[in-house]
């Protein structure tokens, strides 16, 4: 048979030259960098991060300037930014941190900070899971009532209000999300595409179009008459502000050590904002694909926060959100709780269409988080069992759907139990995991500032390999990330709304840093004690192999 | 009783020598008995390295390189080899000659695969330890010229379209894949590919344990799972998630079915690294990540006297 070379001359006769081609399988055409920009905007959280925000204000956050706290967190999240993309450059290869941190450094390091990883990435989806109840379902329900005066609604909403109702919608959110990634590729992607639309219009577009159009007298005068349908308080706004006194509120100049401290939950939307990279080896390469894709969705989600913060806050009032955080919700006819951002920006709306749509918008928003989310810690776990640290069972692949079936089903369990966790205790709060997640950052950032002297050959071989006065600049931007992050668990061990504050929550941050430093170790160096009974040399998996 | 073997097997070097040479220090580092090759040993791409006003000048990884003296050319050929890609060294006028005929471009691919894949088997040779074995195989992307080479070894059979017995076990090779997007040299339709099999298969010593070395996997395996690509031969994505198919072989699945070795091994597909069991059979496919220079290979423990496979450990490095 004859072969069937067939070459591709590329120059023109003054360019440099480059290359020959022969006809050969894979030689595909390189995926847009915009494909996984897309993906790691969907991940960040922007619009979530303010009700975030908004909820814990008026406990934690009194005279912060949240826009400027976002602004600290951007810069704070930029080295790590820059350092995600040049690693993800360097080592192509799907399992993010898991890759960069066990190759580089020492895989039982590895293991440590991508375990921690998953692990609290497990109690974010109980997190999720139980605002999908509490901040999506039952506030549209009390939307539906607020708008026709149907008490049926109100009653439902008010159930779903409860610890239970949040329980229930919450392990049916889990359940139906991991059945979505379960169905396959195809299910997960259509359904994805559909809830991101719905997320787009409902979470971003219609608040800040709404926010623009409605001024703040337009909205009071909605919540009034929305608050007179609900329960038949009249005056609600007026009532909001004497709540807010009664309950010991007074206004607050502008706060800067407060706003250092809110940084916290700016932190949720700048500081992992890199979800590419854990399929990184799925994304053909160029020099500035991971560039566009971590760096400028750090920028992309900025402006979403810029768009929808100062626009929400003029209609609502600043003093007015403060006021309506403060006070007791019974006294102004919210028996069910105070109303959230979501809400309250259908209420601004003074439509139930558009109303609707915002908070489905923002319910389903937290789905698609939830989905991603257990797709990447589907991936770590896969990882794993491809490495031989947990058994081969658990990164078992269905035939048909590609999907890991136990480990999503794990991770649903999982998701499960963190959501009773976070709906019926107090011992863990909305931002919890951000510092163990950091620790995680930390790991990364040791790994860039090492990597040109512990990987040499794989360095100097990279896109990477540049030098600024002889430093490798991987190392130096490894090194402002380490201090970022250093900083910013400064912060998180100092704020209270953290909830890994040193002087109140000791206990949290001893399970977080165990889990790290004590828990992971040791279940590697389980797995490696089983695996050598097995005739197994665990080390092999991550071993460099000499080419001599 | 005799210990379990180990065999070490890796596929898919398309050119790299970083990753060819690895193979055989993992083997080492194992202690395997047995180093399995698997198919598509021939790079992809030739790199022009133009001889220009007393220094050399090349494009690698999208950016010019300039090497001034043989030393910095040496590395220069280093890093495209370590690429898969095979370097040569042209002067300007050459190179437009090449430009304007496409043969002269086949000639000197087949010049470098063959040359190539001889000093391989050679590196294979030096590097085996008296009473390690060693197979070879061709893929599907490897041109027919590398045949005459492959066979010329003693030491590393050629074990494409036939059966091999290496003592301790027998191995069937078979290279070709199915059909293919880009029509590479060795493809064929599911028909021929389970009717040659199936022959090949009549000569096994039915009483002895035997492995298959076939380089596309089985279909629907999770061994085959592809990038799904549209008819620009782009990446098809979906709110950011790459869309992927089966792609392996209908043919080879229902052989497997039906022949139940004890082990069989595949390529072909680099994304899909993935181990699964057919029947009694252990399938594994150990993916190929080349171009970055790491070589991923897997691990397995063969039991022959029991005939029981267990693993494998995959390994990148």
């Amino acid at each position: 048979m004859d072969s069937a070379i067939s070459s591709t001359s590329l120059p023109d006769a003054g360019a440099p030259p480059e290359m020959f081609t022969r006809q050969a399988t894979g030689l595909v055409r390189s995926a847009r960098a915009s494909d996984a920009l897309f993906y790691n905007v969907v991940w960040s959280a922007p619009a979530l991060t303010i009700a975030f925000f908004f909820l814990l204000k008026p406990s934690f956050y009194q005279g912060s300037s949240f826009l400027l706290a976002c602004v600290f967190a951007f810069v704070l999240g930029i080295p790590g930014a820059f350092l995600y993309a040049m690693l993800t450059t360097a080592m192509p290869r799907s399992g993010g941190d898991y890759v960069f941190v066990s190759r580089v450094v020492h895989p039982i390091v590895g293991f440590m900070s991508n375990f921690s990883w998953v692990f609290w990435q497990m109690y974010i989806i109980g997190v999720f899971a139980s605002y999908f109840a509490g901040l999506g379902v039952s506030a549209w329900l009390r939307m539906l009532a607020g708008f026709t005066g149907d008490l049926w609604f109100l009653k439902a909403a008010n159930w779903f209000g409860t610890d239970w109702g949040i329980f229930i919608a919450g392990t049916a959110t889990v359940v139906v999300s991991g059945l979505i990634l379960i169905a396959g590729t195809r299910v997960f992607v259509r359904t994805q595409q559909y809830i991101f639309a719905l997320y787009v219009v409902g979470a971003l577009l219609l608040p800040v179009i709404i926010s623009v159009l409605v001024s703040h007298a337009g909205f009071i005068h909605q919540f009034n008459h929305y608050a007179a349908t609900l329960e038949g308080t009249g005056d609600a706004a007026t009532k909001v502000g004497a709540a807010a006194t009664a309950a010991g509120y007074a206004h607050s100049d502008f706060d800067f050590g407060r706003t250092i401290l809110a940084i916290s939950p700016a932190w949720f939307v700048f500081g992992f904002i890199f979800g590419s990279n854990y399929f990184a080896g799925e994304i053909r390469r160029g020099t500035r694909t991971h560039y566009i894709a971590i760096p400028g969705a750090l920028v992309v989600s900025f402006l979403f926060i810029l768009l929808l913060f100062p626009t929400f806050q003029h209609m609502a009032g600043g003093e007015f959100l403060n006021q309506l955080g403060t006070g007791d919700p019974t006294k102004f006819g919210f028996s069910g709780g105070t109303p959230a951002y979501p809400e309250l920006a259908a209420i601004g709306s003074g439509s139930i269409v558009w109303g609707t749509i915002i908070l489905l918008g923002f319910a389903f928003g937290l789905v698609l988080f939830i989905t991603q989310t257990m797709l990447l810690a589907s991936r770590c776990m896969l990882a794993w069992s491809v490495d031989g640290v947990m058994p081969a069972g658990l990164g078992a692949v269905n035939r048909r759907t590609h999907t890991p079936i136990v480990a999503t089903v794990i991770i649903m369990i999982l998701g499960i139990a963190a959501t009773a966790i976070f709906t019926f205790t107090t011992w863990l709060t909305t931002l919890s995991n951000l510092f163990a997640n950091t620790l995680t950052l930390l790991a990364v950032a040791l790994t860039g500032i090492v990597l040109p002297f512990m990987r040499k050959s794989l360095f100097d071989a990279s896109p990477i390999a540049k030098r600024w006065k002889g430093i490798p600049v991987i190392s130096i931007v490894g090194a402002f990330a380490f201090v970022a992050y250093l900083l910013t668990l400064a912060v998180l061990l100092t704020d209270e709304g953290s909830g890994t504050a040193i002087k109140d929550h000791v206990t949290t941050v001893l399970i977080e840093t165990g889990i790290f430093f004590v828990g992971a170790p040791l279940l590697y160096l389980i797995a490696k004690w089983v695996r050598a009974r097995q005739g197994m040399d665990l080390s092999l998996a991550y071993s460099e192999i000499p080419p001599e | 009783m005799a210990r379990p073997l180990k065999l070490v097997f890796a596929t898919d070097f398309h050119g790299s020598e970083v990753c060819f040479r690895k193979v055989f220090n993992l083997a080492t580092r194992a202690k395997a008995e047995v180093v399995a090759l698997g198919g598509d040993l021939c790079g992809k791409a030739l790199v022009p390295i133009v001889h220009r006003g007393g220094d050399y000048r090349a494009t690698v990884g999208g950016a010019e390189v300039v090497a001034a003296t043989e030393r910095e050319l040496e590395d220069v050929q280093a890093r495209i080899r370590a690429g898969g890609m095979y370097p040569f060294v042209c002067e300007p006028d050459e190179l437009e000659q090449m430009r304007n005929d496409p043969a002269l471009v086949d000639e000197r691919f087949r010049r470098e695969m063959v040359a190539t894949v001889e000093r391989w088997l050679g590196i294979a040779e030096d590097k085996l330890s008296p009473d390690q074995l060693c197979f070879s195989l061709p893929g599907n992307d490897d041109d027919w010229a590398i045949d005459p080479a492959l066979e010329a070894s003693r030491r590393v059979p050629n074990c494409d379209g036939r059966i091999v017995d290496l003592d301790v076990f027998q191995v069937i090779g078979f290279g070709a894949s199915n059909r293919t997007p880009w029509h590479s040299p060795r493809e064929m339709d599911e028909d021929e590919i389970y009717t040659r099999l199936s022959a090949i298969a009549e000569g096994l010593d039915a009483d002895r344990p035997w492995v298959a070395n076939v380089h596309v996997p089985p279909f629907r395996s999770t061994l085959d799972d592809a990038p799904m690509l549209d008819e620009r031969m782009r990446e098809v994505r979906r709110a950011g998630n790459p869309m992927v198919a089966p792609v392996g072989s209908t043919a080879v699945r229902r052989w497997l079915e039906e022949r139940q070795p004890l082990v069989s091994l595949h390529g072909h597909i680099h994304e899909s690294r993935s181990s699964t069991r057919i029947g009694t059979t252990l399938a594994v496919n150990p993916g190929s990540d080349y171009s970055a220079g790491v070589m991923t290979g897997a691990v397995i423990t063969v039991d022959v006297e029991k005939r029981v496979a267990r693993g494998p450990q995959f390994v990148s490095g």
